[in-house]
């Protein structure tokens, strides 16, 4: 029995392949892809370059511009982030601040001399009080201070404020105090540094007005 | 004559014609049968067309690459098969046979007008069947009935062993004549 298969080719060539064929068009077609494939590339118009190079340069502005833009946003390292922050929260206590509650206190309470300074959010006071004021007075004049000088900060009223100022909750407080010698004057002449005999702190966490003895303290 | 160019070793001296002249002579003996060959791949007239004229050019530009240890023949039918097969794997072939085998699900009842027309005989059942065949069973039938190519001539196209190919052979009969079988 004869191979079926081997009818193909008379099959599919009489059948649906008939139609199939290469058609002179189809040549010429080829022919004509054949000699393109010689031929120089066509010079480009003016237009051409001046669109070429107009396109590299609006795209050159572009990338710069939008790379300017993505450095621009580009967010800090998170740690100087959270400290720039943080700097930005504290409250900053000014000369002009500190010199109105220093005539305060000298002015009303006599206190012989303040002087005070903040540093980030560190503010570190020293006070001398007159000899013949008492511990209890000391305190109350130190916390009056600080009330003061919480109230010029932040505006607050005296009559709202919470202990010694909502200020003490965002700064820390060092107070020196002690009181005049005897021999100021010769001290003051002599350049000779004051000796401090109790430091008030507050840390901010807390917000508590704590007072220690300053060991080596001699008058 | 050109049955005689095409015995005599192809009748194509490459050394004695100019480029054109060498693929117009290629044109002269294959247009047809690399035309023929791409349709049974593409199963698309157009792309048939397209493809026949892409194997020509490439012909034409790889001339330089032909080494006489095979055939012109062979050569020029290994250009048609890695070709369609290229299309074949290109993507925007994988998109236009999905949505060809979209439509035909959706009518998948509806004949195309070719099929229509003609009562099908048993030639043109034989026909369908080994166009309908999976691509690696196909290509070694018609290589091998309808280009009526030698095993060995089939491994060099494929670049496959001659092993693969009597196997491929074997496997693509028994599929259609299972296929036949049921479709009487």
């Amino acid at each position: 029995m004869e191979d079926p298969f081997k009818q193909l080719p008379e099959i599919l060539n009489n059948g649906r392949m008939r139609a199939i064929t290469f058609k002179e068009e189809h040549r010429q077609k080829v022919l004509q892809r054949t000699r393109d494939l010689h031929k120089p590339p066509a010079p480009k118009s003016m237009w051409y370059h001046w669109f070429h190079q107009s396109l590299s340069l609006a795209l050159g502005v572009a990338f710069i511009f939008i790379f300017i833009q993505f450095a621009e946003s580009m967010p800090f390292p998170l740690k100087e982030q959270k400290e720039a922050q943080s700097i930005a929260k504290i409250p900053y206590v000014n000369q002009a601040i500190l010199t109105k509650a220093r005539h305060d206190m000298r002015n009303h309470h006599k206190i012989s001399g303040v002087v005070a300074d903040q540093k980030k959010d560190t503010l570190t006071v020293f006070i001398t009080f007159p000899k013949n004021l008492s511990q209890e007075k000391q305190i109350f004049l130190t916390e009056s201070y600080l009330k003061e000088v919480s109230h010029l900060t932040l505006n607050e009223p005296y009559v709202v404020q919470k202990n010694l100022g909502e200020l003490w909750n965002y700064v820390n407080v060092k107070v020196y105090t002690t009181k005049e010698s005897e021999d100021e004057m010769l001290r003051q002449l002599m350049h000779v540094e004051q000796n401090f005999e109790w430091k008030g702190s507050i840390n901010k966490h807390d917000g508590i007005l704590k007072w220690e003895r300053i060991p080596g303290y001699n008058n | 004559m050109k049955f005689n160019r095409e015995i005599h070793n192809e009748g194509i001296d490459s050394h004695s014609l100019t480029q054109e002249e060498w693929v117009v002579q290629i044109m002269d003996i294959y247009q047809d049968k690399v035309i023929r060959l791409a349709y049974t791949y593409v199963k698309d007239r157009k792309l048939a067309e397209d493809l026949a004229q892409e194997v020509f050019v490439k012909c034409y530009i790889h001339k330089d690459n032909f080494r006489n240890d095979s055939s012109v023949k062979t050569w020029v039918y290994a250009i048609t098969v890695n070709l369609c097969k290229d299309y074949l794997r290109s993507g925007w072939k994988k998109y236009i046979h999905v949505m060809d085998r979209f439509g035909k699900s959706r009518a998948s009842s509806v004949l195309t007008p070719e099929l229509s027309i003609v009562q099908k005989s048993e030639h043109e059942a034989l026909a369908d069947q080994v166009l309908k065949l999976p691509l690696k069973y196909r290509e070694v039938i018609l290589l091998f009935y309808y280009k009526e190519l030698t095993v060995c001539e089939i491994s060099q196209i494929l670049n496959k062993k001659e092993a693969t190919i009597r196997t491929l052979l074997q496997r693509g009969r028994e599929m259609l004549r299972r296929k036949l079988e049921k479709s009487r």
